[in-house]
């Protein structure tokens, strides 16, 4: 009798701890997570449902998540694997969303602001193969090899896409940034 | 390391660690010019992506963590709970339907009943009168109109749950017990058994099972005939 109670406090205690690491693991990678399910979903309401899931997901098979360092890689893999169980079950379009709904409130005069949107746009309206490295790099801070082990491909092919990302930006900021200058 | 090289790996980490390009970039100012136009791209798309993440986000995350970890807790309980009632009632239902195999084993029980009570048979000191034994009888609406022999045992016994009347006859070839159990029966049917040392009758009545033991071969149907004669039923 005494040793069920015993157990029951353990368990207790367990959860207890379960949860702090939860919590834990929510408070510093919710926001990067946010960032990259918007840029790779392209629609906040979609991020937020990502975001939801993964940590979902994440709760229920803490216990196998031994270690620390490598939380950030396997919060992203959940991600990855929920937005692709996005697609399983329903084709959405949000191709008319990406536009719209890229905001910015932080204050910045007109020119920057309008810059950065010029910049969110193209960033949108990369190959998806090009965006993801690039996110995970910017966003999440991962190095050329996590990135490669995370997308399943080497690293040479990482290294390229990343390149070819930053290359179509400046490509294509490029005019609008002499036109913007020009007018003003 | 050749120039496009340099430029793809600049391209591909602007802000890279690498020795080879740290180094390349030192020696050649133009390259050092593109690193820099490069990072300051970086910088921008860092503060484009840098979109804002929606109030109490991560309070939500946690709060929805904590409603499904309870919904699934009732679930579980729930469950638990379903599971017991499950066995509870296949245990009621095997329990009553053990006690209705009861009378099956009729003869077997008596069998086992005189072996467990030895003494049924050897104190035949005592001898009760047909008032006693009616006395006791009419409990089950029964009475027997003569004795056919010396009653030298009478007493309530417990017969698989069922209280029945326990009756040991002094007969010429020796001590013989009867057993009356209160029983509706649909059907009057009479068999037989034994074993190494008894044999037995069993005869299903209108009101109940009269068994009869006796030591091996007594002669039992005289005396069950006699039984079932001088038994009446009141309605």
């Amino acid at each position: 009798m005494f040793g069920k109670k015993k157990q029951q406090r353990q368990v207790l205690i367990d959860m207890a701890d379960k949860q702090k690491r939860y919590e834990a693991l929510v408070n510093v990678y919710h926001k990067e997570l946010y960032r990259f399910a918007y840029w790779l979903a392209g629609d906040p309401t979609v991020a937020e449902y990502l975001v939801q899931e993964t940590f979902l997901r994440a709760w229920r098979s803490l216990d196998s998540l031994l270690d620390q360092q490598a939380a950030k890689a396997w919060l992203i893999t959940i991600l990855r694997r929920e937005n692709a169980r996005r697609f399983e079950r329903k084709q959405f379009d949000y191709s008319d969303v990406e536009q719209d709904t890229l905001c910015d409130t932080q204050t910045l005069d007109m020119e920057q602001n309008a810059e950065r949107s010029q910049l969110q746009k193209r960033i949108m309206q990369l190959d998806e193969e090009y965006r993801e490295p690039l996110l995970l790099q910017v966003v999440m801070g991962f190095s050329g090899d996590e990135i490669a082990s995370i997308l399943s491909l080497n690293k040479n092919t990482v290294m390229t896409r990343l390149f070819r990302a930053r290359n179509q930006l400046k490509d294509n900021l490029q005019p609008s940034l002499q036109r913007g200058i020009n007018n003003g | 390391m050749d120039e496009l090289e340099l430029r793809r790996r600049l391209y591909a980490d602007p802000n890279t660690s690498d020795k080879d390009v740290l180094n390349a970039l030192e020696s050649d100012p133009d390259a050092h010019a593109f690193s820099k136009e490069l990072k300051s791209l970086d910088n921008d798309i860092e503060h484009a992506l840098n979109i804002p993440v929606p109030e109490n986000l991560a309070e939500r995350l946690v709060l929805n963590q904590s409603l499904h970890a309870f919904q699934t807790q009732r679930k579980k309980t729930r469950i638990h709970l379903a599971l017991a009632a499950s066995v509870a009632f296949l245990f009621g239902v095997s329990f009553t339907y053990l006690n209705m195999g009861a009378p099956l084993n009729l003869e077997q029980h008596a069998l086992a009943h005189v072996y467990h009570e030895p003494s049924s048979l050897t104190n035949v000191n005592h001898n009760f009168s047909l008032q006693e034994v009616n006395a006791k009888l009419a409990s089950f609406g029964g009475n027997f109109s003569e004795l056919p022999n010396q009653v030298s045992y009478l007493t309530f016994c417990d017969f698989k749950g069922q209280k029945s009347l326990h009756l040991v006859f002094q007969t010429e070839q020796g001590p013989m017990t009867l057993f009356i159990v209160p029983s509706k029966n649909q059907y009057r049917t009479e068999s037989y058994f034994s074993d190494e040392a008894f044999d037995g009758a069993t005869y299903q009545g209108h009101k109940a099972n009269l068994i009869l033991l006796g030591e091996k071969g007594q002669a039992l149907s005289p005396y069950n005939d006699k039984l079932q004669n001088s038994l009446q039923w009141r309605i």
